[in-house]
C-alpha cells in the first residue's frame, strides 16, 4: 500500500515534468513563427537565390481522388523550376475539413498553405484565435497580380482591424436570393414568373400545386438554411436600413417585416404548402428529389440554372430574384486561403498562391486534372470532365477561377457576366465593418443557441408566431441580446467615424 | 464431506483467506495485465488534465497554452448566464438517474434469465443483445427516422391502418423521454446484462447447491443469493455512473432525435446545449470550463456517493 502510494507520487511528479516540457516547446513555437514572417522583409528580392523548400498545402474536395499524386508530380514540374520549391497537396474531404483542420492547428502541426472560408474551417474565428499570418506585406511584395485582379471592396472584406489574413480565390461574391421554381409546374399552372416580386406573389401557385400535384411538395424548406433576409427588406446585415445616415443598427428579431414573414410562413405551413419535416431536414438529399415544385435559393449567379437541374429530378428550373445583387462581407469570403502561423516559409507559401493566382496552366491543372486523361476540351476555352476519370476538385478551392476553363453547358461569356456583376453589385453601407465580439463573447454563445433553436421553428412555420415569437424575443433579451446590440453600435459608430475622418 | 461445506457461514469463513493468498500470488501478472489500460489512463486522463487551465485563459493557437491571456473565470459565464443551465442540468441528472435504474433493473433481469437457461442458448441471446452496442447513434438515427418519419414511418403507417390519426414525431417534446428510454436500452442492455451474468457465472455453486437441498425455490435463490451476492457489483457501478452524472450521451440526444428544436425542453443535456451554443464560434476556453464544471461536479459527487457507501456497508465501496 505504501509502496503504491510512492509509485504515485513519482508518476504525478513524471506527469508535471511531461507538461512542463510540453510548454517549453509551445512557448518557443510563436516566437519562430513571427521570426520567419519578418526574414523574407530583410531578403528581400532574392530570386536567384531561393534554398528549396517543401510546401504543404490543406484544401478541400468532394471526395480524394485516386490521381492526387500524379497531379502534385505535374505541380511540382511547374512550380519547382520557378520558385524552388515543391508542394504537398493534401486535400480532405469538405464533411471533415472543419474537424481535420482545427485539430491539426490546435495541435500547431506544420502546414503553409490552408483553404479557410465562412461555412467550413471559418475564417473569421481562426484569425481571432491566432491560427493564420497577416499577409499585408507579403502580397505587396509577392503577390501584386493576384492584388490587383482582385477588386479593393473583396481585398476590404477579408479584412481584421485593418490587416488581410487571407486570400480570396475570387469568384463570383454577389449574394441575390430568390425562388426557384420548377419550369414545368410553373408553365401548367399560367405562373408568370417576372410578375412575381413577393413572397406573397407565389400563393395562388402554391394552391394550385396542393390541390392538384399529390405527393409534390409546393414549397420545400430545409430549417437550419431558411433565413430571414434584411437585404430584400431594405436592412443591411447589420440591420441598418439602407440609405441611414445614422448608422443606426436595429434588431431584426423586432421588426415588423420579420413578424409578417414569419406569420406567412405559418399560414403556408397550416395550409400543407410547406413540407412537414422543414424544421429538421438538414439538406434537400436524393430523397426529396424531384419531390417539390419551388425552393428558395441564396445564390442566383449567372448561369446556376443549368448547375442545379440535377438536383431538381433533371427537370428545367426557373430562378425568380427576389433582391437586387448586392455584394455582402460573407459573400466576399466563401473561399480564401491563409497562411498558416506555423508556415516555416510564409514567403514562399505566397509565391506559390501567386503562381496559382497567374498562370492559368496551373491552375487549371489543379482545377481539372490533365487533359485526355481527366478531361476533354471542348474548345479553347470549355472542357468537359469525365467523371470516372480519377481526378475531380473544385476550382474555386484554389484561386482565381476567372483564370481557369470554363465547363461544358456554361455560357462561352460567363466570366465576363459574373466579373460585371461582381463589380456593379450594391456595396452595402456597412461593408468592410466587421464586429468584435471578444467583449461579448457568452452574450453571443447564449444568442447562438437560442437562434439555433428558434429559427427553424419560426422561419419554416412549424410554430405558431402568436405564442413563439414573443418567447423568442423574450428568451435573446435575456441572452443579452441588448448588450450585444449596444455593443455592435458602439463599433459601427466608432468605424463610421474613422470612415469620415478618412473622407 | 461437501455437505458439511456447504453450510453458508463455514464456507464464507474458509473462502475468503484463500482467494485472497491465490491473488497475491499472481499479483505481477496481473499488473501486467493492466498496464495498458493504466499507461492508457495515465496518458489520456492524467497527462491531459492539465490542459484545464485553458478553462481560465482566452485560449489562442499562436500565444500556446501558457502563453494565453488569463481572464479568470469569464469563460464560466456563458453557461450560467441564461436558465438554460437549470434546464439543461436537469435534464442531464434525470436521465441519468432513470437510465441507471431502468438498465440496472433490466439488465439484472435478462442476466438471471440467461443463467436459467441452457448455455447453449444464453450465448445465441447474449450475441443477439450485445450487437446492438457495436451499432452508431448516427445509425440508429436513420433507424429511428424508419419507425418515426411523418410520411413513411413504419409507427405512423400502423397508426393509420388501426384508423387512428398519424402523429408528428419529431414534434412532440412529451413523447420523447420514452422514445430515449426504448433506444438507450436497446442499444446498451446487452453490455449491461454480460457484465451481471458474469457477475452470477462467478458466484460458487455451492451456495445454490446448499439452497436447493433445503429445499429454495428458483425466486428464493434468486432473491437470497443471486442479488445480494451481486451487491457490491451493482454499488460499484452505481458509483461509476454517479461519476458521470452531469455527462450525457451526446450521440443519443443529439442524433437520435434528430436535432429538432421543438423537443429541446425535453430532449436538451448539457452536452447538446454546448455544442449548439459554440459549433458557431468553436471557442475551446468556454467548452472547457463547462466540461470542467461538469468534471467538478462529478468527482464531488463519487466522493459523496462512496462515503455513503462506506457508511453502509464498508465493504461495498470504491474505496
Amino acid at each position: 500500500m505504501k509502496r503504491a502510494r510512492y509509485m504515485g507520487i513519482v508518476l504525478l511528479g513524471l506527469a508535471m515534468l511531461a507538461t512542463a516540457c510540453g510548454s517549453g516547446s509551445g512557448g518557443t513555437a510563436s516566437p519562430s513563427a513571427s521570426g520567419g514572417a519578418s526574414a523574407p522583409a530583410s531578403a528581400s528580392g532574392g530570386d536567384g537565390a531561393l534554398p528549396e523548400v517543401t510546401l504543404t498545402w490543406y484544401y478541400g474536395v468532394a471526395q480524394v481522388s485516386p490521381d492526387q499524386q500524379l497531379i502534385e508530380d505535374e505541380v511540382n514540374k511547374i512550380i519547382k523550376p520557378k520558385i524552388n520549391a515543391t508542394v504537398k497537396l493534401k486535400p480532405i474531404d469538405f464533411g471533415s475539413y472543419t474537424t481535420k483542420l482545427n485539430t491539426a492547428s490546435a495541435a500547431g502541426e506544420k502546414f503553409d498553405l490552408v483553404w479557410t472560408a465562412n461555412w467550413a474551417f471559418n475564417y473569421d474565428e481562426n484569425v481571432k484565435k491566432g491560427a493564420f499570418l497577416p499577409l499585408d506585406e507579403l502580397i505587396d511584395k509577392y503577390a501584386p497580380e493576384t492584388k490587383q485582379a482582385i477588386p479593393q471592396f473583396t481585398w476590404d472584406a477579408t479584412k481584421h482591424q485593418g490587416k488581410i489574413y487571407a486570400v480570396p480565390n475570387y469568384q463570383t461574391v454577389i449574394s441575390r436570393y430568390g425562388i426557384n421554381v420548377i419550369k414545368e409546374y410553373a408553365d401548367k399552372y399560367g405562373l408568370d414568373t417576372s410578375k412575381v416580386k413577393r413572397y406573397e406573389d407565389l400563393e395562388p401557385f402554391f394552391e394550385q400545386v396542393k390541390k392538384n400535384e399529390p405527393g409534390i411538395v409546393p414549397f420545400m424548406l430545409v430549417g437550419p438554411l431558411t433565413k430571414f433576409h434584411p437585404f430584400f427588406y431594405g436592412y443591411d446585415d447589420y440591420g441598418v436600413k439602407i440609405g441611414d445616415e445614422s448608422y443606426k443598427t436595429n434588431s431584426m428579431e423586432e421588426s415588423p417585416e420579420y413578424k409578417q414573414f414569419v406569420e406567412l410562413m405559418h399560414r403556408w405551413f397550416e395550409k400543407g404548402y410547406i413540407n412537414e419535416d422543414a424544421s429538421t431536414v438538414k439538406q434537400i438529399d436524393s430523397s426529396y428529389n424531384g419531390k417539390f415544385a419551388a425552393s428558395i435559393e441564396y445564390t442566383m449567379k449567372p448561369g446556376y440554372e443549368a448547375e442545379i437541374k440535377a438536383k431538381n429530378g433533371g427537370r428545367d428550373i426557373v430562378g425568380i430574384p427576389l433582391t437586387d445583387v448586392t455584394t455582402t462581407r460573407t459573400s466576399n469570403i466563401a473561399t480564401l486561403t491563409a497562411i498558416s502561423r506555423t508556415s516555416k516559409n510564409p514567403e514562399r507559401a505566397m509565391m506559390l498562391l501567386e503562381l496559382v493566382n497567374t498562370d492559368s496552366k496551373l491552375f487549371n491543372l489543379l482545377s481539372f486534372g490533365l487533359e485526355g486523361k481527366h478531361y476533354d476540351k471542348l474548345n479553347d476555352n470549355t472542357v468537359k470532365t469525365k467523371p470516372n476519370g480519377g481526378y475531380i476538385a473544385s476550382n474555386w478551392v484554389f484561386g482565381n477561377v476567372f483564370n481557369g476553363y470554363l465547363i461544358e453547358g456554361q455560357a462561352p461569356d460567363t466570366w465576363e457576366v459574373t466579373k460585371k456583376l461582381n463589380e456593379s453589385a450594391v456595396v452595402q453601407p456597412t461593408f468592410g465593418f466587421n464586429f468584435d465580439d471578444t467583449s461579448v463573447k457568452a452574450e453571443n454563445a447564449n444568442v447562438a443557441a437560442i437562434r439555433a433553436e428558434y429559427e427553424p421553428l419560426l422561419f419554416t412555420g412549424t410554430v405558431d408566431p402568436a405564442e413563439y415569437l414573443p418567447q423568442y424575443l423574450d428568451k435573446l433579451k435575456k441572452a443579452g441580446s441588448e448588450k450585444i446590440q449596444a455593443e455592435l453600435q458602439r463599433q459601427l459608430d466608432a468605424w463610421v467615424a474613422e470612415k469620415k475622418k478618412n473622407g | 464431506m461437501r455437505h458439511s461445506e456447504a453450510v453458508l457461514p463455514s464456507a464464507i469463513a474458509e473462502d475468503k483467506p484463500k482467494s485472497r493468498k491465490k491473488l497475491r500470488g499472481s499479483d505481477k501478472e496481473l499488473s501486467l495485465l493492466a498496464l495498458p489500460a493504466v499507461i492508457y489512463i495515465f496518458v489520456f486522463s492524467y497527462l491531459t488534465m492539465f490542459g484545464v487551465i485553458i478553462a481560465f485563459k482566452n485560449y489562442r493557437y499562436d500565444k500556446g497554452i501558457w502563453g494565453s491571456e488569463w481572464v479568470g473565470l469569464a469563460n464560466f459565464k456563458f453557461f450560467f448566464l441564461t436558465e438554460k443551465a437549470y434546464i439543461v442540468t436537469r435534464n442531464t441528472v434525470l436521465y441519468n438517474v432513470w437510465f441507471w435504474i431502468a438498465t440496472t433493473f433490466c439488465a439484472l433481469f435478462v442476466a438471471i434469465l440467461l443463467n436459467e437457461i441452457s448455455r447453449k442458448w444464453s450465448k445465441y441471446y447474449q450475441t443477439v443483445m450485445f450487437l446492438p452496442t457495436f451499432v452508431s447513434w448516427v445509425v440508429i438515427m436513420y433507424l429511428a427516422q424508419i419507425f418515426l418519419h411523418h410520411d413513411y414511418g413504419f409507427v405512423n403507417r400502423l397508426l393509420e391502418s388501426f384508423g387512428l390519426n398519424r402523429v408528428r414525431w419529431y414534434l412532440e417534446p412529451a413523447d420523447w423521454p420514452a422514445i430515449l428510454t426504448i433506444a438507450h436500452m436497446w442499444k446498451s442492455i446487452g453490455f449491461s446484462a454480460l457484465v451481471y451474468y458474469a457477475g452470477i457465472v462467478a458466484i460458487d455453486p455451492s451456495y445454490y447447491e446448499a439452497a436447493r437441498m433445503d429445499g429454495a425455490t428458483r425466486f428464493q435463490m434468486v432473491r437470497k443469493i443471486t442479488i445480494p451476492m451481486l451487491a457490491p457489483l451493482i454499488t460499484i457501478l452505481l458509483i461509476m455512473t454517479i461519476g458521470s452524472m452531469f455527462r450525457g450521451d451526446f450521440g443519443l440526444h443529439f442524433f437520435v432525435s434528430g436535432n429538432s428544436p421543438l423537443l429541446y425542453n425535453t430532449v436538451d443535456i448539457i452536452d447538446t446545449f454546448v455544442y449548439r451554443a459554440l459549433s458557431v464560434s468553436g471557442d475551446t476556453s468556454m467548452a472547457a470550463a463547462v466540461g470542467l464544471y461538469q468534471s467538478l461536479v462529478g468527482f464531488a459527487l463519487v466522493v459523496a456517493a462512496n462515503y455513503a457507501v462506506r457508511k453502509i456497508n464498508e465493504e461495498n465501496s470504491l474505496w
